[in-house]
């Protein structure tokens, strides 16, 4: 098994970059614009600093990862560091799959130091306890990244470029927090043909509002925890079709 | 051996699909989705910017809170027809003891403020479950203002959305409605009653506080009146002189 | 024993160009045997198809026909990456990588267990003349240095083949000096050597054979062993082979 010492250099290639410090900058974006718009809502202070915090968290990982995976394969292939990979005996999913772990490893490390300050903020300003739902939420961010950076890297494998790449990804992004809209159009409409291409649509794109657990932080019951484990899976296995797909495509690939 | 790859490839693709579906299903069956259709969607000032933002990137319950925060601007802002240093000037005067009003010059003129309702709904479109939206809005709209049909139709809102008689806020909503039904008849003993039993002095929101307050006063429990605004007094320090203004008047209402 | 054998390999490329394919050849019905032990040198003008050809050989490109073998392996195959060393043309490496870092990872690509790993390390670094250095971050390493790292990585593996594509291009004359003496001590060590370039001195300097490469298809294979003023000659049969189709192309 070669995927350890890929998703290893990989990690190594990202914390030596300068671009990881970028992570501190975060934080602070996150720690001051929760702080001031938290001052505006008085009795709500708690809640609007977690919502902020999440949705900073999200939005971070979502950027530096999808521009991670996007440029993960296409960078190699372009600075030529490719051709010592792919001439050792090294399965091309192996290098694949490496990369892809090497990258959510980061992503995972950057939401965990992200989401103590933001505990270290609520504690500090608030008299907020930590609780389930909320821990929860954050995993769940991190699955929404485990799919989002599957569909990234597969994209930018099939499309071979990073723009179309990323601007495919997005795409995904915003449809999945839709799919509910795109069920109910695909139920309204009177056309057979939009029927099928939106059904299509909708079971093809994740259903990233599944994993919207912070939406539900303030609904008292928050979300059973048994959904929440099959939703998890569920990203787990949507992430694992990208990165079949992905593999397939680098296994035809010329250098 | 390259084939047998790519045949791998294929099959393990359609398998892994049949359990996601089956998951995906599943999950779905037992989803409650937290929030209203696209087209139920409020516009407010016809600028639905903050609502697709909210929905592009799954950030509704954050947009709520930016909502609220507009929502308080608005309402701690001029009101329609006054400038800006109009407002100022008249919230120094507050502040200077010049004036004997209610938290805003304006606030028991059923006119003033007239989006407060619209921008409420705004709030709870984005965020069903945001309760602060609802016990400081009818606060606001139906107890102060004495618009008491927005105030249940925004209370019913949230009724409607937090079905689920083991939440304590959905029986706080239910109380907060038949509360302003009294209030609207000026029923005020039984409004009390009611009011008592949803309000918790540690952590109920100021306005709810000030609501009982002046509903005490109404009714002519002034010492219990007193009680409660120095209980505010010492819980808000910005509230402090105010507080202080209205248990002296009231102490000499006591004393009459 | 053949280390090496090329049967009809042929490689098209296809480049979509507003949705029209457009082909070119990038080698057709190639046909060579190269001897365990033996030096080769595959030597023609730039996009003759010696680059394609150690690709093809290397799996990083597929055939549109033919086969090729690396010993009794059929190309692209596992086992066969672990008989070749391979040096492109101009490495490209991690920058953030120091040399032994680089060295290791590429080691433990190829499986070498960690014990035996670090005395290879050590033995290899000293071979290329960059155990002083091994600490530093390769973005500090001259053009020179790079080439030498190549070198170690290519040769981390102990591989039965060693496939340089254009070794000295562009290096200056002490690094030429330098790896014109690797290469004649790889070749001491029975090491089957594939090399490309287009400089015949370089060429006769090293070599056993030679096979002249041209638009893809293999002309002529010398042997260097039979040849008695071998720069001279060789010049002289590769512009003959290589200049009359020239010479038509500019009439």
């Amino acid at each position: 098994m070669n995927i350890l010492p890929i998703a290893e250099y990989t990690i190594m290639e990202n914390i030596r970059s300068k671009i990881f410090y970028i992570l501190l900058l975060f934080v602070f974006i996150m720690a001051g614009s929760s702080l001031v718009f938290s001052s505006l809502a008085p009795d709500t202070e708690a809640r609007v600093i977690t919502d902020i915090g999440l949705a900073c968290i999200e939005m971070f990982t979502l950027l530096t990862g999808i521009f991670a995976a996007v440029n993960l394969v296409l960078q190699e292939i372009e600075n030529r560091t490719i051709y010592l990979l792919m001439t050792r005996p090294l399965r091309r999913w192996e290098y694949i799959v490496g990369r892809y772990l090497g990258v959510l490893v980061i992503l995972c490390f950057n939401v965990i130091t992200m989401l103590s300050v933001l505990i270290l903020l609520l504690k500090l300003t608030t008299s907020w306890t930590i609780y389930p739902m909320f821990v929860w939420s954050a995993v769940a961010i991190f699955f929404k990244m485990i799919i989002i950076v599957a569909v990234a890297l597969t994209a930018s494998l099939v499309f071979t470029s990073s723009i179309t790449a990323m601007a495919f990804s997005f795409l995904m992004w915003v449809l999945g927090h839709f799919s509910s809209e795109l069920k109910l159009m695909a139920e309204r409409v009177q056309s057979l043909l939009a029927k099928g291409f939106l059904y299509l649509l909708y079971y093809a794109i994740p259903n990233f509002q599944l994993f919207n657990l912070k939406d539900k932080l303030g609904i008292p019951e928050g979300m059973p925890l048994d959904v929440v484990s099959i939703v998890l899976l569920y990203g787990l296995i949507y992430a694992a079709i990208f990165l079949v797909i992905g593999s397939l495509f680098f296994s035809k690939k010329e250098f | 051996m390259k084939v047998a790859g790519v045949g791998w490839g294929l099959a393990s693709i359609i398998i892994l699909s049949i359990v996601l579906f089956t998951l995906r299903t599943t999950a779905e069956n037992r989803y409650i989705y937290p929030f209203s259709p696209v087209s139920t969607m409020h516009y407010v000032d016809d600028n639905p910017y903050l609502e697709l933002g909210a929905m592009f990137f799954g950030l509704r319950s954050m947009a709520a809170d930016i909502a609220w925060i507009k929502t308080l601007q608005y309402y701690g802002g001029p009101t329609e027809g006054e400038t800006r240093e109009e407002h100022e000037q008249h919230i120094a005067e507050e502040a200077s003891g010049k004036h004997h009003h209610e938290h805003q010059l304006h606030d028991s003129d059923p006119t003033a403020y007239r989006k407060l309702y619209a921008l409420c709904t705004r709030a709870v479109w984005l965020d069903p479950y945001f309760f602060h939206v609802y016990y400081i809005g009818s606060g606001a709209i139906g107890f102060v203002q004495e618009r008491y049909e927005e105030a249940a139709a925004l209370l019913k809102e949230g009724v409607v959305w937090n079905y689920n008689p083991n939440s304590v806020h959905y029986w706080r909503l239910n109380y907060a409605l038949a509360a302003l039904g009294y209030e609207k008849v000026k029923d005020y003993k039984k409004a009390i009653a009611i009011l008592e039993k949803m309000i918790d002095p540690a952590d109920s929101p100021l306005i709810l506080l000030r609501v009982l307050a002046n509903t005490y006063e109404k009714n002519g429990d002034y010492r219990k009146s007193i009680k409660m605004w120095n209980f505010i007094g010492r819980k808000f320090p910005d509230q402090e002189m105010k507080a202080n203004q209205k248990m002296e008047t009231l102490s000499k209402k006591v004393s009459e | 024993m053949l280390a090496v054998k090329i049967e009809n390999l042929t490689k098209i490329y296809k480049k979509r160009y507003f949705l029209k394919p457009r082909y070119s050849v990038g080698i057709k019905n190639l046909n060579l045997e190269v001897e365990e032990g033996e030096t080769f040198g595959l030597l023609g003008l730039n996009g003759s198809g010696k680059t394609t050809t150690i690709k093809l050989l290397l799996g990083l490109l597929f055939a549109d026909s033919g086969q090729a073998f690396i010993y009794q392996h059929k190309v692209p195959d596992r086992q066969a990456s672990n008989l070749v060393g391979y040096l492109p043309e101009a490495p490209y490496f991690y920058r953030y990588l120091s040399a032994q870092e680089i060295i290791d990872f590429y080691g433990r690509l190829s499986g070498i267990p960690e014990q035996d790993r670090h005395k290879k390390i050590d033995e290899i670094l000293e071979l290329v003349n960059l155990a002083k250095n091994r600490h530093k971050r390769l973005a500090e390493f001259s053009k020179g240095m790079l080439q030498r790292v190549g070198i170690a990585q290519a040769l981390i593996h102990d591989p039965k083949i060693l496939f340089f594509d254009e070794l000295i291009t562009g290096l200056d004359p002490v690094g030429i000096t330098e790896m014109r003496s690797l290469v004649l001590r790889l070749k001491e060590r029975k090491k089957t050597i594939f090399l490309s370039s287009h400089i015949i001195s370089e060429i006769v300097k090293v070599c056993d054979r030679v096979g002249i490469i041209k638009e893809g298809a293999l002309e002529k294979i010398v042997d260097l062993r039979q040849l008695k003023n071998k720069d001279a000659e060789l010049e002289k049969i590769f512009l003959s082979t290589v200049m009359p189709s020239s010479q038509e192309s500019v009439s």
